[in-house]
């Protein structure tokens, strides 16, 4: 990790020299599969071409190890968005390194091949930031002819559409028709077609979404205050905005000149919202679209975008800049951007959900995200919400109302986890950790006696949170987790030569809050985890 | 003028009859592949040729093969790149082309010739070419490597919002080795929404050129909307300001004001109203024009 | 009281509607107020009042027949509409709007008038200076600093349309809608605004200059007359335009090496031929600017305000064409060139992008702008047009596919 740091002001050489390093150590792959994160350090206050030549380099150095799960969507994330030419290159050839070829591959190399006439260029794979001067070297159009002949007859489902590519007037440069001829040879070939089922499901649970359970979700405290103007020029804080109804949330900036990207994001954002009118919800789910440049897009030029991309505003439904904060902004939703200046110099594309209280609830990046699939997802968020009112009326104590997960107990657990991690366990452990961080001879140091009982209430009100806390959320092992440091705490007192054990009770103990209140409700769907 | 061109003139009374006997582009594409031909004939067959923007078409290639060669006359060379470029218009019959194209234009953009190195880079930086962005990028940090003058540089960067090229730039509006360079960085950071204040300082010097004070009206316009429509009212009522500037300031207000502001815009309305009474020539016209606009 | 008419130009009482071209345009006449009329019948004689430079206009009873100066109606006093046509005379366009007026008189009583605008398109070069003026103003509202709708006709015609537009035989029709677009665009800012052309054939020193479309300096950079509104013009988030000529082309004379209009005319009869005059003169006309200017390529040509002139020229070659051979008709074979292997957008039932709406693996991602800016006194081409509805813009196969514009040298008949 220094030398990842280290790297972040310095040339490009040098960066190519840590690609080098980490890609000639198998235990450094996360590393290198890291730096495609575009919030990553490196990228910042790096130009739009230099970071293309960086990424390209980091897909190449992937490329010659194997592709892995992990950067998998990386990969087909260019392949399904990226209009410059070395990038899509060496996407093409990184996939091909993959394992072994996947049908669900196909769509994707299918649209960058239907893409990628209008950006053909000669590229060259030979040394960092080269750039070919010939015909010599290799080309989008030919490496993703021969990731297509890769896949051969997995490829299937795309064939008519590769064929017509090939047919087409003004289709394909004389010198990649063998390239194609062969890859649509290799299509056909002479195996059965694998499963037709097969198609639509990407391998490493490659979903390109992400959920958290309400109980799970991040508040929006950082942020409440973070103030935004919308397109007419009113100001709004977060909070002011985004509680009191879910609201779906894009990001974009009107500078992008990827028509795949902002471009298109907003014009799905106009279908989302007809969907959501369709279903009756305009009223009652949000829709925002925030830029990444919020120096440049002022108002006016947010509401000429969005309008142009067939965006209804209104009260309910806005387009944002902040006028204060967008570096809390950027840490709270971990934005996958980085920028030269105040300009982006690369994005991702990024979706989120809302739900009333302005806490993510759910995230589509990097792959293309569908309006059905986001309005439907909106319109579950909106009946939580309905559900957690309806028993809000109703019964109180019920066990498993949603309100009540996110209510007092929840805070509590916070509280007193926060409490046991830091407060009691100085007194009790002092000794311990002393001889853990070896400070010699201090092997026990006297502590307030009187600081017992309250430990021991403590201790107490934090198990029984945890207690209705699992029995909520159906995990309880964090609560098994902290009722088992208990009573190693309680033992190391009170059986004599035991003293020692009363760090792992607070090992467990610490363990078990965290669990509770941070993982214990974290469903992950996606390889795209969020760091 | 083409041989075309007049050959058509001709015949026009014959217009609906035969098509004027032409050259065929394979017989001007022979007469401009071959050395034998004088420079002249060889230039003026280029001119006249209508390539067919496919690489189907071995005289797309015989056009490459030229422009690529630095050993043909750049006079030739700088013939086929223009009727390349015209080619290319067709985008989707170039676009098998467009890769070749590109590489040669790469190479090209280094060769001795200036006025082809101009070009080359100028088709590449408007495709917003990485390789044409780093080698102006760092023939403007290091003018021994700069193949274009800085200027030209700065222009053909500016191309490419995303170009890199804010920093090298506000170099060299503030220690610039021309007029002209110092025009141009202006003009490219005039898309920064951070150089607000500079092109705020610069409206507001009087002892500034007009050019610069035109193009830093233009910029704070662009970059910061309300703090230049505030600094335009200030301009109008400045007795001592530059009609020029007036004019451009007034006219900014006539076309992108709020008209529901302005027509409550009293002291506005009077001092407009006089300066379209007795003023220089330019303000009268605007002021004239603004008060057929908002006059009550 | 006295008897009071209705005039109703292009079957509308709309005032945004009475606009006439060369094409008979379908009009109405009514008798709102029959005060002192005895009869079932009055008779009414329909004729135009031009001012000194103003428009004039011609009339007929049926949809076709010859014109005249006036004609005379027998419309009921009951209020039922009596159809009549009128148009605009061939050499007599209107300067600004209302410069001729339709009026009806029982007997000379003046019972009914209506102001119309003979709106055609014109030769830059020789346009009168309030209507440049007015083209420009509406032109930096349309464009607003880069923020305005004018956007999209540049993210029409960027590097991932481009396809849609060019190098195939969609180039003609596309680039119709697209200019008809945006010329309605700035007729919804200002009525009487109509796309001036560059002839890029001849001398057109006037457009060059800093009143118009500015004249450029050494550095390229194209300057204007303080006040002149393209001074705020923006595209792509930098302010001003580039725009300089070849060294051989002196902007007081006619660009080399393009081809003149009785050369584009004589490409060839049938439409496939016509249509290398994308090459030349259309590409020419683009490449007589240098290395640093907007125009000279595909992708930032239309960044320059110029573009639009240049492309209303190429349009109107194809209207000459057109007229020239009877090429109309899409039933034609020689009207246009139909090739299934023609990408999508390029064949005759084709919807045109991006005002169809359509994002898909063979369109561009998105589709700026929304459907075809509709105009008020005809419904053709329609919201999203089809490749084959640009070809009949004067409505010469059938009336209805009337656009509402036309060129002040091509004649109707």
């Amino acid at each position: 990790m220094p030398e990842v740091a280290a790297v972040g002001a310095s040339a490009e050489e040098q960066f190519a020299a840590l690609v080098e390093t980490l890609a000639a150590d198998p235990g450094r792959r996360a590393e290198l599969c890291g730096l495609l994160r575009e919030d990553h350090a490196v990228y910042e206050q790096r130009g739009t071409a230099a970071t293309v030549r960086m990424r390209g380099w980091v897909l190449l150095a992937l490329a010659r190890g194997g592709l892995a799960d992990d950067a998998l969507v990386y990969v087909l994330e260019e392949l399904d968005t990226g209009t410059d030419a070395y990038l899509l290159a060496a996407a093409a050839r990184a996939l091909r390194s993959y394992p072994s070829p996947d049908a669900a591959f196909a769509p994707f190399v299918a649209r960058a091949l239907a893409r990628a006439r209008y950006y053909e260029e000669p590229v060259s794979f030979e040394r960092y930031g080269e750039y070919a001067l010939s015909q010599t070297g290799t080309s989008p159009l030919g490496e993703l002819f021969r990731t297509l002949e890769w896949l051969g007859p997995r490829a299937r489902g795309v064939l008519a559409e590769v064929e017509e590519l090939r047919a087409q007037f003004g289709g394909l440069p004389r010198k990649l028709r063998p390239a194609a001829d062969r890859a649509i040879e290799s299509v056909r070939g002479r195996d059965a077609a694998p499963d037709a089922e097969a198609c639509c499901t990407l391998p490493g649970g490659l979903g390109g979404v992400l959920s958290w359970e309400r109980g799970s979700r991040r508040a929006c405290g950082p942020i409440e205050q973070t103030a935004f103007e919308d397109q007419d020029g009113t100001p709004v804080t977060f909070g002011e905005f985004f509680r009191g109804r879910p609201s779906v949330v894009v990001f974009f900036y009107t500078r992008c000149d990827n028509p795949l990207k902002c471009s298109l994001t907003i014009t799905k954002l106009g279908r989302v919202q007809k969907l959501l009118e369709e279903r009756g919800l305009a009223g009652e789910i949000q829709t925002a679209a925030i830029t990444y440049d919020p120096e440049f897009d002022l108002p006016e030029r947010l509401r000429c975008y969005g309008q142009n991309r067939g965006v209804r505003t209104d009260a309910c439904h806005r387009l944002l800049r902040v006028t204060g904060g967008f570096e809390a902004l950027r840490r709270h939703f971990q934005l996958g951007v980085n920028f030269i200046g105040s300009l982006v110099n690369r994005h991702r594309i990024e979706v989120y959900l809302l739900d009333e209280g302005g806490r993510i609830a759910a995230s589509f990046s990097r792959i293309h995200w569908g309006e059905e699939q986001v309005a439907a997802r909106a319109a579950e968020l909106h009946a939580e919400r309905s559900v957690g009112e309806e028993e809000e009326a109703g019964p109180p104590h019920s066990p498993n109302s949603p309100k009540r997960r996110k209510g007092v107990p929840a805070l509590l657990t916070a509280f007193t986890s926060l409490a046991v991690a830091f407060f009691p366990k100085c007194p009790i452990c002092w000794a311990a950790y002393l001889s853990l961080f070896g400070i010699a001879g201090l092997q026990r140091i006297p502590y307030a006696p009187w600081l017992q009982p309250l430990l021991v209430v403590v201790m107490l009100i934090n198990l029984g949170s945890l207690w209705l806390r699992g029995r909520a959320t159906g995990r309880m092992g964090g609560f098994y987790l902290v009722g088992a440091g208990a009573l190693t705490i309680i033992l190391s007192k009170a059986v004599p030569g035991w003293g020692d054990a009363s760090v792992w009770g607070v090992v467990l103990t610490l363990a078990g809050s965290l669990l509770s209140a941070l993982g214990g409700g974290f469903r992950l769907s996606s390889a795209s985890a969020r760091r | 003028m083409s041989k075309k061109g007049k050959s058509a003139k001709s015949s026009k009374s014959a217009r609906k009859a035969k098509a004027p006997a032409r050259r065929t582009a394979r017989s001007l594409m022979a007469v401009a592949a071959s050395a034998k031909s004088g420079v002249k004939e060889r230039v003026a067959s280029l001119n006249e040729v209508t390539l067919a923007a496919s690489d189907q078409d071995a005289n797309v290639t015989r056009a490459l093969d030229i422009l690529g060669n630095d050993n043909e006359p750049a006079e030739v060379r700088m013939a086929a790149l223009e009727a390349l470029q015209t080619a290319s218009f067709s985008v989707v019959a170039f676009a098998p082309v467009r890769g070749e194209y590109l590489a040669t234009l790469r190479k090209v953009a280094t060769d001795p010739n200036a006025e082809l190195r101009e070009s080359a880079l100028g088709v590449l930086a408007r495709n917003k070419d990485g390789f044409a962005q780093q080698k102006l990028l760092e023939g403007l940090q290091d003018p021994g490597k700069a193949l274009v003058p800085t200027e030209t540089a700065l222009s053909l960067l500016s191309f490419d919002p995303h170009a890199d090229a804010y920093n090298v730039a506000r170099r060299i509006a503030s220690a610039p080795p021309s007029d002209d360079a110092r025009q141009e960085a202006l003009r490219l950071l005039s898309a920064d929404a951070t150089s607000a204040p500079l092109f705020e300082k610069l409206l507001l010097d009087k002892s500034e050129k007009r050019e610069v004070r035109q193009l830093s009206a233009a910029a704070l316009h662009s970059i910061a909307p309300k703090k230049f429509q505030k600094r335009a009212r200030e301009l109008v009522f400045d007795p001592s300001e530059y009609p020029d500037i007036q004019a451009t300031s007034l006219a900014a207000i006539t076309n992108f004001s709020d008209p529901e502001a302005l027509a409550n815009d009293e002291p506005l309305l009077k001092r407009v109203d006089s300066l379209s009474e007795k003023s220089p020539a330019k303000v009268k016209q605007v002021a004239r024009r603004f008060m057929t606009k908002f006059k009550r | 009281m006295t008897v009071d008419v209705e005039i109703q130009i292009n079957d509308s009482t709309n005032p945004r509607a009475r606009f006439l071209t060369w094409a008979p345009s379908p009009c109405r006449i009514r008798v709102r107020n029959p005060a002192g009329i005895t009869t079932p019948f009055v008779s009414l004689k329909i004729s135009g009042r031009s001012t000194a430079s103003g428009g004039a206009v011609q009339f007929r009873a049926g949809a076709t027949g010859a014109f005249s100066d006036s004609i005379t109606l027998t419309v009921s006093a009951s209020g039922n509409t009596a159809p009549f046509f009128s148009a605009g005379k061939f050499g007599r366009p209107s300067s600004s709007n209302g410069d001729v007026t339709i009026e009806a008189r029982s007997g000379t009583t003046l019972v009914g008038s209506v102001p119309v605008m003979v709106r055609i398109r014109k030769n830059a070069n020789t346009l009168s200076a309030p209507e440049r003026d007015r083209f420009l103003e509406a032109l930096a509202k349309l464009n607003n600093q880069g923020t305005g709708r004018f956007s999209d006709f540049r993210d029409m015609h960027n590097a991932s349309a481009l396809g849609q537009a060019h190098g195939a035989p969609g180039f003609l029709p596309w680039h119709r809608a697209y200019l008809l677009d945006l010329e309605r665009e700035l007729q919804a800012i200002d009525p009487s605004v109509a796309l001036p052309y560059w002839r890029f054939d001849k001398a057109a020193p006037n457009i060059f200059k800093p009143d118009f479309m500015g004249s450029s300096d050494n550095l390229g950079t194209v300057q204007f007359n303080p006040g002149h509104p393209l001074t705020f013009w923006k595209t792509d988030t930098v302010p001003g335009i580039k725009r300089r000529p070849i060294p051989a082309f002196n902007v007081n004379l006619a660009p080399p090496g393009v081809i003149d209009e009785a050369a584009t005319l004589a490409l060839g009869t049938q439409y496939k031929q016509f249509r290398g005059m994308e090459g030349n003169p259309h590409g020419r006309a683009h490449t007589r600017f240098d290395a640093i200017s907007f125009l000279s390529d595909a992708s930032t040509a239309p960044r320059d305000p110029l573009f639009f002139l240049l492309h209303c020229n190429v349009d109107r070659l194809w209207a000459q064409w057109q007229k020239a051979n009877s090429r109309f008709d899409q039933a034609v074979a020689a009207a246009y060139d139909e090739n299934p292997a023609f990408p999508v957008g390029h064949r005759l039932a084709d919807t045109l992008w991006p005002w169809n709406g359509v994002t898909s693996r063979v369109n561009p991602p998105s589709a700026p702008g929304g459907t075809l800016a509709p105009s008020p006194g005809v419904g053709a081409p329609g919201l999203q047009p089809r490749v084959r509805d640009m070809l009949d813009y004067r409505g010469v196969v059938s009336a209805a596919s009337r656009m509402g514009f036309d060129y002040d040298d091509v004649k109707f008949v």
